[in-house]
Protein backbone atom coordinates (compact mmCIF):
# COMPACT_ATOMS: atom_id res chain seq x y z
CA UNK A 1 0.00 0.00 0.00
CA UNK A 2 1.39 3.40 -0.97
CA UNK A 3 1.36 6.30 1.44
CA UNK A 4 0.23 9.63 0.06
CA UNK A 5 0.95 12.83 1.93
CA UNK A 6 -1.42 15.79 1.55
CA UNK A 7 0.05 19.25 1.87
CA UNK A 8 -3.11 21.30 1.61
CA UNK A 9 -4.19 24.16 3.84
CA UNK A 10 -7.92 24.03 3.12
CA UNK A 11 -9.39 21.86 5.85
CA UNK A 12 -12.45 20.64 3.92
CA UNK A 13 -10.47 19.62 0.87
CA UNK A 14 -7.90 17.92 3.05
CA UNK A 15 -10.48 15.86 4.90
CA UNK A 16 -12.49 14.89 1.85
CA UNK A 17 -9.41 14.05 -0.17
CA UNK A 18 -8.23 11.88 2.68
CA UNK A 19 -11.52 9.94 2.67
CA UNK A 20 -11.42 9.64 -1.11
CA UNK A 21 -7.90 8.30 -1.26
CA UNK A 22 -8.42 5.95 1.67
CA UNK A 23 -11.47 4.54 -0.11
CA UNK A 24 -9.24 3.86 -3.09
CA UNK A 25 -6.84 1.88 -0.98
CA UNK A 26 -4.09 4.36 -0.22
CA UNK A 27 -2.68 5.17 3.16
CA UNK A 28 -3.06 8.91 3.65
CA UNK A 29 -1.26 11.34 5.91
CA UNK A 30 -1.56 15.08 5.98
CA UNK A 31 0.24 18.14 7.20
CA UNK A 32 -1.77 20.36 9.51
CA UNK A 33 0.96 22.53 10.95
CA UNK A 34 2.58 24.59 8.26
CA UNK A 35 5.82 25.33 10.09
CA UNK A 36 8.87 23.60 8.67
CA UNK A 37 6.82 21.56 6.29
CA UNK A 38 9.80 20.11 4.47
CA UNK A 39 11.19 18.64 7.69
CA UNK A 40 7.86 16.98 8.42
CA UNK A 41 7.76 15.63 4.87
CA UNK A 42 11.18 14.06 5.21
CA UNK A 43 10.23 12.49 8.55
CA UNK A 44 6.99 11.04 7.22
CA UNK A 45 8.78 9.78 4.09
CA UNK A 46 5.66 9.22 1.98
CA UNK A 47 5.55 7.49 -1.42
CA UNK A 48 3.90 10.47 -3.05
CA UNK A 49 3.13 14.08 -2.13
CA UNK A 50 0.14 16.11 -3.26
CA UNK A 51 1.39 19.65 -2.84
CA UNK A 52 -0.67 22.84 -2.94
CA UNK A 53 1.06 26.06 -3.99
CA UNK A 54 -0.68 28.76 -1.96
CA UNK A 55 0.18 27.81 1.58
CA UNK A 56 0.69 29.73 4.79
CA UNK A 57 4.33 30.62 5.48
CA UNK A 58 6.28 29.02 2.66
CA UNK A 59 4.65 28.43 -0.71
CA UNK A 60 4.60 25.09 -2.46
CA UNK A 61 7.42 25.97 -4.85
CA UNK A 62 9.84 26.62 -2.03
CA UNK A 63 8.80 23.47 -0.23
CA UNK A 64 9.28 21.49 -3.43
CA UNK A 65 12.76 22.91 -3.92
CA UNK A 66 13.79 22.18 -0.35
CA UNK A 67 12.45 18.63 -0.50
CA UNK A 68 14.11 17.99 -3.85
CA UNK A 69 17.50 18.80 -2.37
CA UNK A 70 17.22 15.74 -0.17
CA UNK A 71 14.66 13.40 -1.67
CA UNK A 72 13.37 12.11 -4.97
CA UNK A 73 9.90 11.40 -3.63
CA UNK A 74 7.32 11.96 -6.39
CA UNK A 75 5.49 15.27 -6.08
CA UNK A 76 2.27 16.31 -7.80
CA UNK A 77 1.32 19.97 -7.59
CA UNK A 78 -2.40 20.39 -7.02
CA UNK A 79 -3.39 24.01 -7.28
CA UNK A 80 -5.96 26.50 -8.44
CA UNK A 81 -3.22 28.61 -10.01
CA UNK A 82 -3.30 27.69 -13.63
CA UNK A 83 -1.17 30.06 -15.64
CA UNK A 84 1.48 28.52 -17.86
CA UNK A 85 4.11 30.21 -15.77
CA UNK A 86 2.91 28.42 -12.64
CA UNK A 87 2.95 25.09 -14.39
CA UNK A 88 6.37 25.67 -15.88
CA UNK A 89 7.67 26.75 -12.50
CA UNK A 90 6.36 23.60 -10.89
CA UNK A 91 7.83 21.27 -13.46
CA UNK A 92 11.19 23.08 -13.47
CA UNK A 93 11.45 22.51 -9.74
CA UNK A 94 11.28 18.80 -10.32
CA UNK A 95 7.61 18.05 -9.70
CA UNK A 96 6.35 14.92 -11.44
CA UNK A 97 2.97 16.28 -12.46
CA UNK A 98 0.73 19.30 -12.20
CA UNK A 99 -3.03 19.04 -11.64
CA UNK A 100 -5.35 21.99 -11.67
CA UNK A 101 -8.11 22.62 -9.17
CA UNK A 102 -10.95 21.92 -9.42
CA UNK A 103 -9.81 18.55 -10.61
CA UNK A 104 -11.95 15.82 -12.03
CA UNK A 105 -11.61 13.06 -9.53
CA UNK A 106 -11.04 10.18 -11.96
CA UNK A 107 -8.35 12.24 -13.64
CA UNK A 108 -6.65 13.10 -10.36
CA UNK A 109 -6.70 9.42 -9.43
CA UNK A 110 -5.33 8.44 -12.83
CA UNK A 111 -2.49 10.96 -12.48
CA UNK A 112 -1.64 9.66 -9.02
CA UNK A 113 -1.65 6.09 -10.30
CA UNK A 114 0.37 7.12 -13.33
CA UNK A 115 3.11 8.72 -11.25
CA UNK A 116 3.17 5.82 -8.82
CA UNK A 117 3.44 3.30 -11.66
CA UNK A 118 6.23 5.27 -13.24
CA UNK A 119 8.24 5.63 -10.07
CA UNK A 120 7.57 2.31 -8.38
CA UNK A 121 7.59 -0.10 -11.26
CA UNK A 122 6.78 -3.74 -10.83
CA UNK A 123 3.82 -3.36 -8.54
CA UNK A 124 0.86 -4.14 -10.75
CA UNK A 125 -2.83 -4.19 -10.03
CA UNK A 126 -4.53 -7.43 -9.20
CA UNK A 127 -5.00 -9.44 -12.37
CA UNK A 128 -7.81 -11.65 -11.13
CA UNK A 129 -11.08 -10.97 -9.38
CA UNK A 130 -13.15 -13.80 -8.04
CA UNK A 131 -16.59 -14.26 -6.63
CA UNK A 132 -17.82 -17.65 -5.45
CA UNK A 133 -16.41 -20.07 -8.00
CA UNK A 134 -16.18 -17.51 -10.80
CA UNK A 135 -12.88 -15.94 -11.82
CA UNK A 136 -12.50 -12.78 -13.85
CA UNK A 137 -9.16 -12.49 -15.60
CA UNK A 138 -8.52 -8.81 -16.17
CA UNK A 139 -5.44 -9.21 -18.34
CA UNK A 140 -6.92 -11.77 -20.71
CA UNK A 141 -10.40 -10.31 -20.52
CA UNK A 142 -12.10 -13.62 -19.80
CA UNK A 143 -14.44 -15.06 -17.23
CA UNK A 144 -14.22 -18.68 -16.17
CA UNK A 145 -16.11 -21.15 -14.00
CA UNK A 146 -16.83 -24.85 -13.98
CA UNK A 147 -13.72 -25.47 -16.04
CA UNK A 148 -15.04 -23.35 -18.90
CA UNK A 149 -13.83 -19.95 -20.11
CA UNK A 150 -15.50 -17.33 -22.24
CA UNK A 151 -14.07 -14.12 -23.69
CA UNK A 152 -15.46 -10.70 -22.82
CA UNK A 153 -15.41 -7.39 -24.64
CA UNK A 154 -13.85 -4.34 -22.96
CA UNK A 155 -17.23 -3.03 -21.84
CA UNK A 156 -18.41 -6.37 -20.53
CA UNK A 157 -15.18 -6.87 -18.61
CA UNK A 158 -15.44 -3.48 -16.91
CA UNK A 159 -19.09 -3.98 -16.00
CA UNK A 160 -18.39 -7.36 -14.48
CA UNK A 161 -15.33 -6.16 -12.65
CA UNK A 162 -17.33 -3.33 -11.11
CA UNK A 163 -19.96 -5.82 -9.91
CA UNK A 164 -17.23 -8.10 -8.60
CA UNK A 165 -15.71 -5.21 -6.65
CA UNK A 166 -19.08 -4.61 -4.98
CA UNK A 167 -20.38 -8.07 -4.08
CA UNK A 168 -23.73 -8.32 -2.29
CA UNK A 169 -24.42 -4.65 -2.91
CA UNK A 170 -26.98 -3.10 -5.16
CA UNK A 171 -25.19 -1.21 -7.87
CA UNK A 172 -27.24 1.33 -9.80
CA UNK A 173 -27.16 1.63 -13.55
CA UNK A 174 -25.96 5.23 -13.21
CA UNK A 175 -23.06 4.07 -11.05
CA UNK A 176 -21.99 1.51 -13.67
CA UNK A 177 -22.24 4.04 -16.49
CA UNK A 178 -20.25 6.50 -14.39
CA UNK A 179 -17.55 3.93 -13.79
CA UNK A 180 -17.34 3.07 -17.48
CA UNK A 181 -17.02 6.73 -18.40
CA UNK A 182 -14.20 7.07 -15.92
CA UNK A 183 -12.50 4.31 -17.88
CA UNK A 184 -13.07 6.05 -21.18
CA UNK A 185 -15.94 3.89 -22.34
CA UNK A 186 -18.61 6.42 -23.12
CA UNK A 187 -21.73 4.28 -23.24
CA UNK A 188 -25.34 5.29 -22.80
CA UNK A 189 -28.21 3.63 -21.03
CA UNK A 190 -29.34 1.50 -24.00
CA UNK A 191 -25.84 0.18 -24.59
CA UNK A 192 -25.65 -0.84 -20.95
CA UNK A 193 -28.83 -2.91 -21.32
CA UNK A 194 -27.43 -4.58 -24.42
CA UNK A 195 -24.20 -5.33 -22.59
CA UNK A 196 -26.00 -6.77 -19.58
CA UNK A 197 -27.96 -9.14 -21.81
CA UNK A 198 -24.77 -10.27 -23.51
CA UNK A 199 -23.01 -10.80 -20.18
CA UNK A 200 -25.89 -13.02 -19.03
CA UNK A 201 -25.68 -15.03 -22.26
CA UNK A 202 -21.95 -15.48 -21.85
CA UNK A 203 -22.32 -16.52 -18.20
CA UNK A 204 -24.88 -19.08 -19.31
CA UNK A 205 -22.26 -20.50 -21.66
CA UNK A 206 -20.09 -21.32 -18.66
CA UNK A 207 -23.08 -22.72 -16.78
CA UNK A 208 -23.61 -19.75 -14.47
CA UNK A 209 -27.27 -18.83 -14.25
CA UNK A 210 -28.89 -16.07 -12.25
CA UNK A 211 -25.64 -14.61 -10.96
CA UNK A 212 -26.72 -11.07 -11.64
CA UNK A 213 -29.96 -10.13 -10.00
CA UNK A 214 -31.94 -7.25 -11.44
CA UNK A 215 -33.57 -5.00 -8.87
CA UNK A 216 -36.26 -3.01 -10.62
CA UNK A 217 -35.62 0.69 -10.41
CA UNK A 218 -32.56 0.14 -8.28
CA UNK A 219 -29.92 -1.65 -10.29
CA UNK A 220 -28.04 -4.90 -10.20
CA UNK A 221 -26.63 -7.13 -7.52
CA UNK A 222 -24.45 -10.20 -7.36
CA UNK B 1 -2.56 71.66 -46.94
CA UNK B 2 -3.93 73.00 -50.20
CA UNK B 3 -2.60 76.22 -51.66
CA UNK B 4 -6.13 77.61 -51.92
CA UNK B 5 -6.77 77.13 -48.20
CA UNK B 6 -3.36 78.59 -47.46
CA UNK B 7 -4.19 81.68 -49.47
CA UNK B 8 -7.53 81.90 -47.74
CA UNK B 9 -5.66 82.02 -44.42
CA UNK B 10 -3.48 84.80 -45.80
CA UNK B 11 -6.38 86.84 -47.18
CA UNK B 12 -5.56 89.82 -44.94
CA UNK B 13 -2.06 90.08 -46.32
CA UNK B 14 -3.33 89.70 -49.86
CA UNK B 15 -5.89 92.46 -49.37
CA UNK B 16 -3.24 94.70 -47.83
CA UNK B 17 -1.01 94.05 -50.79
CA UNK B 18 -3.79 94.91 -53.28
CA UNK B 19 -4.51 98.09 -51.31
CA UNK B 20 -0.85 99.14 -51.37
CA UNK B 21 -0.70 98.50 -55.09
CA UNK B 22 -3.88 100.52 -55.64
CA UNK B 23 -2.63 103.47 -53.56
CA UNK B 24 0.67 103.41 -55.41
CA UNK B 25 -1.06 103.34 -58.80
CA UNK B 26 -3.34 106.24 -57.85
CA UNK B 27 -0.47 108.23 -56.37
CA UNK B 28 1.88 107.59 -59.28
CA UNK B 29 -0.88 108.44 -61.72
CA UNK B 30 -1.50 111.75 -59.97
CA UNK B 31 2.24 112.41 -60.12
CA UNK B 32 2.06 111.80 -63.87
CA UNK B 33 4.53 108.94 -63.76
CA UNK B 34 4.94 107.11 -67.02
CA UNK B 35 2.24 104.32 -67.10
CA UNK B 36 4.86 101.84 -68.28
CA UNK B 37 6.91 102.53 -65.17
CA UNK B 38 3.79 102.14 -62.96
CA UNK B 39 2.91 98.86 -64.61
CA UNK B 40 6.49 97.64 -64.30
CA UNK B 41 6.81 98.50 -60.60
CA UNK B 42 3.46 96.84 -59.79
CA UNK B 43 4.55 93.71 -61.69
CA UNK B 44 7.88 93.60 -59.88
CA UNK B 45 6.20 94.08 -56.51
CA UNK B 46 3.61 91.35 -57.23
CA UNK B 47 6.32 88.96 -58.32
CA UNK B 48 8.28 89.60 -55.17
CA UNK B 49 5.24 89.13 -52.90
CA UNK B 50 4.05 86.08 -54.87
CA UNK B 51 7.39 84.30 -54.64
CA UNK B 52 7.79 84.94 -50.95
CA UNK B 53 4.26 83.57 -50.37
CA UNK B 54 5.16 80.47 -52.38
CA UNK B 55 8.36 79.88 -50.43
CA UNK B 56 6.51 80.34 -47.18
CA UNK B 57 3.78 77.95 -48.30
CA UNK B 58 6.14 75.18 -49.35
CA UNK B 59 8.12 75.49 -46.12
CA UNK B 60 4.96 75.23 -44.05
CA UNK B 61 3.73 72.38 -46.14
CA UNK B 62 6.93 70.44 -45.73
CA UNK B 63 6.83 70.91 -42.01
CA UNK B 64 3.30 69.50 -41.85
CA UNK B 65 4.29 66.60 -44.08
CA UNK B 66 7.25 65.78 -41.87
CA UNK B 67 5.07 65.86 -38.79
CA UNK B 68 2.56 63.53 -40.46
CA UNK B 69 5.33 61.14 -41.36
CA UNK B 70 6.54 61.01 -37.79
CA UNK B 71 2.96 60.45 -36.73
CA UNK B 72 2.54 57.60 -39.20
CA UNK B 73 5.50 55.78 -37.77
CA UNK B 74 4.47 56.35 -34.20
CA UNK B 75 2.67 53.44 -32.55
CA UNK B 76 1.11 55.53 -29.82
CA UNK B 77 0.15 58.57 -31.82
CA UNK B 78 -0.89 60.54 -28.78
CA UNK B 79 2.78 60.84 -27.86
CA UNK B 80 3.48 63.14 -30.82
CA UNK B 81 4.23 66.17 -28.68
CA UNK B 82 7.07 64.20 -27.07
CA UNK B 83 8.72 63.48 -30.39
CA UNK B 84 8.07 66.54 -32.52
CA UNK B 85 10.71 69.26 -32.69
CA UNK B 86 10.14 72.25 -30.57
CA UNK B 87 8.98 75.17 -32.72
CA UNK B 88 10.82 78.49 -32.60
CA UNK B 89 8.09 80.94 -33.53
CA UNK B 90 6.15 82.45 -30.66
CA UNK B 91 2.67 81.46 -31.84
CA UNK B 92 3.67 77.91 -32.72
CA UNK B 93 5.43 77.61 -29.38
CA UNK B 94 2.25 78.58 -27.58
CA UNK B 95 0.29 75.89 -29.44
CA UNK B 96 3.09 73.43 -28.75
CA UNK B 97 2.81 74.10 -25.04
CA UNK B 98 -0.95 73.63 -25.15
CA UNK B 99 -0.47 70.34 -26.96
CA UNK B 100 1.95 69.22 -24.27
CA UNK B 101 -0.52 70.00 -21.54
CA UNK B 102 -3.24 68.08 -23.38
CA UNK B 103 -0.95 65.08 -23.81
CA UNK B 104 0.01 65.13 -20.19
CA UNK B 105 -3.56 65.18 -19.01
CA UNK B 106 -4.50 62.38 -21.39
CA UNK B 107 -1.54 60.26 -20.33
CA UNK B 108 -2.69 60.61 -16.76
CA UNK B 109 -6.15 59.42 -17.78
CA UNK B 110 -4.76 56.51 -19.77
CA UNK B 111 -2.53 55.48 -16.89
CA UNK B 112 -5.38 55.68 -14.46
CA UNK B 113 -7.57 53.51 -16.68
CA UNK B 114 -4.80 51.03 -17.24
CA UNK B 115 -4.12 50.72 -13.54
CA UNK B 116 -7.81 50.28 -12.78
CA UNK B 117 -8.09 47.66 -15.47
CA UNK B 118 -5.02 45.83 -14.28
CA UNK B 119 -6.23 45.84 -10.72
CA UNK B 120 -9.63 44.62 -11.83
CA UNK B 121 -8.04 41.82 -13.81
CA UNK B 122 -5.90 40.83 -10.86
CA UNK B 123 -8.97 40.85 -8.68
CA UNK B 124 -10.81 38.60 -11.15
CA UNK B 125 -7.84 36.23 -11.23
CA UNK B 126 -7.63 35.96 -7.47
CA UNK B 127 -11.41 35.69 -7.16
CA UNK B 128 -11.38 32.79 -9.61
CA UNK B 129 -8.64 31.05 -7.62
CA UNK B 130 -10.62 31.53 -4.41
CA UNK B 131 -13.90 30.26 -5.84
CA UNK B 132 -12.15 27.18 -7.19
CA UNK B 133 -11.39 26.00 -3.67
CA UNK B 134 -15.02 25.54 -2.56
CA UNK B 135 -15.84 24.13 -6.01
CA UNK B 136 -13.13 21.53 -5.45
CA UNK B 137 -14.44 20.59 -2.04
CA UNK B 138 -18.04 20.32 -3.28
CA UNK B 139 -16.86 17.93 -5.98
CA UNK B 140 -15.06 15.88 -3.36
CA UNK B 141 -18.13 15.80 -1.09
CA UNK B 142 -20.21 14.52 -3.98
CA UNK B 143 -17.69 11.84 -4.85
CA UNK B 144 -17.45 10.67 -1.24
CA UNK B 145 -21.21 10.69 -0.68
CA UNK B 146 -22.61 9.24 -3.87
CA UNK B 147 -26.32 9.56 -4.37
CA UNK B 148 -28.75 10.81 -6.94
CA UNK B 149 -28.75 14.18 -5.23
CA UNK B 150 -24.95 14.28 -5.27
CA UNK B 151 -25.03 13.62 -9.00
CA UNK B 152 -27.33 16.57 -9.55
CA UNK B 153 -25.22 18.84 -7.38
CA UNK B 154 -22.11 17.77 -9.21
CA UNK B 155 -23.75 18.53 -12.52
CA UNK B 156 -24.60 22.05 -11.38
CA UNK B 157 -21.19 22.63 -9.86
CA UNK B 158 -19.64 21.72 -13.17
CA UNK B 159 -21.83 24.31 -14.84
CA UNK B 160 -20.67 26.90 -12.31
CA UNK B 161 -17.10 25.86 -12.98
CA UNK B 162 -17.58 26.35 -16.70
CA UNK B 163 -18.82 29.89 -16.22
CA UNK B 164 -15.97 30.62 -13.83
CA UNK B 165 -13.48 29.39 -16.40
CA UNK B 166 -15.06 31.61 -19.00
CA UNK B 167 -14.56 34.64 -16.79
CA UNK B 168 -10.93 33.78 -16.20
CA UNK B 169 -10.14 33.17 -19.83
CA UNK B 170 -11.97 36.30 -20.89
CA UNK B 171 -9.92 38.33 -18.44
CA UNK B 172 -6.75 36.78 -19.78
CA UNK B 173 -7.61 37.15 -23.43
CA UNK B 174 -5.33 40.07 -24.19
CA UNK B 175 -2.40 38.26 -22.62
CA UNK B 176 -2.87 34.92 -24.35
CA UNK B 177 0.50 35.40 -25.97
CA UNK B 178 2.19 35.57 -22.55
CA UNK B 179 0.29 32.69 -21.11
CA UNK B 180 0.83 29.73 -23.30
CA UNK B 181 3.27 26.92 -23.39
CA UNK B 182 3.34 25.14 -26.74
CA UNK B 183 4.35 21.55 -26.34
CA UNK B 184 3.43 18.00 -27.21
CA UNK B 185 -0.17 17.36 -26.35
CA UNK B 186 -1.76 13.93 -26.51
CA UNK B 187 -5.17 14.72 -27.96
CA UNK B 188 -6.69 11.72 -26.24
CA UNK B 189 -5.85 13.27 -22.86
CA UNK B 190 -7.56 16.52 -23.82
CA UNK B 191 -10.69 14.69 -24.97
CA UNK B 192 -10.66 12.61 -21.81
CA UNK B 193 -10.44 15.67 -19.58
CA UNK B 194 -13.28 17.43 -21.35
CA UNK B 195 -15.56 14.39 -21.29
CA UNK B 196 -14.74 13.80 -17.62
CA UNK B 197 -15.81 17.34 -16.84
CA UNK B 198 -19.13 16.98 -18.56
CA UNK B 199 -19.70 13.37 -17.57
CA UNK B 200 -22.66 13.84 -15.24
CA UNK B 201 -24.42 16.25 -17.53
CA UNK B 202 -23.96 14.02 -20.56
CA UNK B 203 -25.08 10.86 -18.79
CA UNK B 204 -28.10 12.70 -17.43
CA UNK B 205 -28.97 13.73 -20.98
CA UNK B 206 -28.44 10.18 -22.24
CA UNK B 207 -25.82 11.28 -24.70
CA UNK B 208 -23.95 8.74 -26.71
CA UNK B 209 -20.33 9.53 -27.31
CA UNK B 210 -18.02 8.07 -29.88
CA UNK B 211 -14.35 8.83 -29.56
CA UNK B 212 -11.41 8.00 -31.78
CA UNK B 213 -8.80 6.38 -29.61
CA UNK B 214 -5.57 7.28 -31.33
CA UNK B 215 -2.26 8.31 -29.89
CA UNK B 216 -2.19 11.47 -32.00
CA UNK B 217 0.04 14.25 -30.85
CA UNK B 218 -0.30 17.93 -31.69
CA UNK B 219 1.69 20.99 -30.74
CA UNK B 220 -0.34 23.49 -28.82
CA UNK B 221 -1.13 24.70 -25.33
CA UNK B 222 -3.03 22.02 -23.47
CA UNK B 223 -4.89 24.32 -21.10
CA UNK B 224 -6.29 26.57 -23.81
CA UNK B 225 -7.14 23.60 -26.05
CA UNK B 226 -9.08 22.02 -23.21
CA UNK B 227 -10.96 25.26 -22.78
CA UNK B 228 -11.85 25.42 -26.49
CA UNK B 229 -12.90 21.79 -26.77
CA UNK B 230 -14.92 22.15 -23.60
CA UNK B 231 -16.87 25.10 -25.02
CA UNK B 232 -17.61 23.11 -28.18
CA UNK B 233 -18.75 20.03 -26.28
CA UNK B 234 -20.92 22.15 -23.96
CA UNK B 235 -22.67 23.60 -27.01
CA UNK B 236 -23.26 20.12 -28.38
CA UNK B 237 -24.93 19.15 -25.12
CA UNK B 238 -26.93 22.36 -24.83
CA UNK B 239 -28.27 22.11 -28.35
CA UNK B 240 -28.66 18.35 -28.53
CA UNK B 241 -31.25 16.36 -30.45
CA UNK B 242 -34.42 15.41 -28.59
CA UNK B 243 -34.02 11.75 -29.49
CA UNK B 244 -30.82 9.69 -29.38
CA UNK B 245 -28.44 12.57 -28.90
CA UNK B 246 -24.95 11.75 -30.01
CA UNK B 247 -21.50 13.31 -30.21
CA UNK B 248 -18.62 12.05 -32.27
CA UNK B 249 -15.09 13.22 -31.60
CA UNK B 250 -12.77 12.34 -34.43
CA UNK B 251 -9.13 12.96 -35.15
CA UNK B 252 -7.83 13.32 -38.68
CA UNK B 253 -4.10 13.46 -39.20
CA UNK B 254 -2.79 15.61 -42.02
CA UNK B 255 0.75 16.34 -43.05
CA UNK B 256 1.21 19.65 -41.25
CA UNK B 257 -1.89 19.71 -39.10
CA UNK B 258 -4.21 17.57 -37.07
CA UNK B 259 -7.94 18.04 -37.25
CA UNK B 260 -9.98 17.58 -34.13
CA UNK B 261 -13.59 17.26 -35.21
CA UNK B 262 -16.63 17.38 -32.97
CA UNK B 263 -19.84 16.45 -34.69
CA UNK B 264 -23.23 16.15 -33.04
CA UNK B 265 -26.67 15.26 -34.34
CA UNK B 266 -28.25 18.23 -32.58
CA UNK B 267 -30.56 21.04 -33.61
CA UNK B 268 -27.90 22.68 -35.78
CA UNK B 269 -27.45 26.31 -36.71
CA UNK B 270 -29.40 28.39 -39.23
CA UNK B 271 -27.47 28.93 -42.41
CA UNK B 272 -27.92 32.69 -42.14
CA UNK B 273 -26.33 32.67 -38.68
CA UNK B 274 -23.33 30.44 -39.42
CA UNK B 275 -21.03 33.34 -40.24
CA UNK B 276 -21.79 35.15 -37.04
CA UNK B 277 -21.57 32.47 -34.35
CA UNK B 278 -17.98 33.45 -33.51
CA UNK B 279 -18.93 37.11 -33.06
CA UNK B 280 -18.82 38.56 -29.58
CA UNK B 281 -22.24 38.68 -27.99
CA UNK B 282 -23.97 36.82 -30.81
CA UNK B 283 -26.54 34.44 -29.36
CA UNK B 284 -28.58 33.51 -32.41
CA UNK B 285 -31.96 31.83 -32.55
CA UNK B 286 -30.79 28.78 -30.60
CA UNK B 287 -29.26 30.83 -27.81
CA UNK B 288 -32.35 33.00 -27.46
CA UNK B 289 -34.67 30.02 -27.36
CA UNK B 290 -32.71 28.36 -24.60
CA UNK B 291 -32.02 31.62 -22.76
CA UNK B 292 -28.73 30.19 -21.64
CA UNK B 293 -26.33 31.72 -24.06
CA UNK B 294 -23.90 34.52 -23.30
CA UNK B 295 -22.49 34.80 -26.79
CA UNK B 296 -19.02 34.69 -25.31
CA UNK B 297 -17.94 31.05 -25.50
CA UNK B 298 -17.35 30.69 -29.23
CA UNK B 299 -16.00 34.22 -29.48
CA UNK B 300 -13.33 33.26 -26.95
CA UNK B 301 -12.61 30.07 -28.89
CA UNK B 302 -12.05 31.99 -32.08
CA UNK B 303 -9.80 34.57 -30.44
CA UNK B 304 -7.71 31.94 -28.66
CA UNK B 305 -7.36 29.96 -31.90
CA UNK B 306 -6.03 33.04 -33.64
CA UNK B 307 -3.48 33.61 -30.90
CA UNK B 308 -2.35 29.99 -30.89
CA UNK B 309 -2.10 29.58 -34.66
CA UNK B 310 -5.06 27.23 -34.85
CA UNK B 311 -8.20 27.39 -36.95
CA UNK B 312 -11.80 26.82 -35.97
CA UNK B 313 -14.45 26.19 -38.58
CA UNK B 314 -18.10 25.33 -38.42
CA UNK B 315 -20.44 23.46 -40.67
CA UNK B 316 -24.05 22.78 -39.86
CA UNK B 317 -27.42 21.84 -41.28
CA UNK B 318 -30.40 22.82 -39.19
CA UNK B 319 -32.06 19.92 -37.38
CA UNK B 320 -29.38 17.55 -38.62
CA UNK B 321 -25.92 18.24 -37.29
CA UNK B 322 -23.26 20.72 -36.23
CA UNK B 323 -19.66 20.00 -37.03
CA UNK B 324 -16.84 21.97 -35.43
CA UNK B 325 -13.41 21.49 -36.84
CA UNK B 326 -10.23 22.53 -35.03
CA UNK B 327 -7.03 22.57 -37.04
CA UNK B 328 -3.97 22.24 -34.83
CA UNK B 329 -0.30 22.28 -35.88
CA UNK B 330 1.37 18.88 -35.85
CA UNK B 331 4.92 20.05 -35.65
CA UNK B 332 6.90 22.10 -33.24
CA UNK B 333 6.86 25.73 -34.30
CA UNK B 334 10.25 27.03 -35.47
CA UNK B 335 12.24 28.51 -32.65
Amino acid sequence: MHTILLVEDDLEIREELQILLQNRGYAVKSISDFQEVEKQILTIAPDLILLDINLPNKNGYEICRKVRMQSKVPIIFVTSRNSSLDELNGLMLGADDYVEKPYDIPILLARIQGVLNRVYQGKKDEVNLSYQNITLNLLESTVSANGKTVELTKNELKILSYLFQHPKQIVSRAEIIDYLWDNQMYIDDNTLSVNMTRIREKLAQIEIENLIETRRGQGYKI
Amino acid sequence: MKISSYLKDKINYLLAFVMICLIWVLYANAMQVDPNVIFFTVLLFSLFVGISFLIHFSKKNQKIKRLNQVLDHLQEKYLISEVMEKPKRAEALAYYKILKRITKSMLEQVNKTQTTQKEYKEYIESWVHEIKIPITSIKLYCENNKSEMANKIEEDVEEINNYVEQVLFYARLDQVSNDFMIREVLLEDVIRTVLARNKKWMIQNKMKVEVDHTKTIAYTDEKWLIFILNQIVINSIKYKAEENPEIQIRIEEGKENVKLIVQDNGIGIKKSELDRIFDKGFTGTNGRNQKKSTGIGLYLCKRICEELGMRIEVDSVQNQYTKMELTIPRRKPME
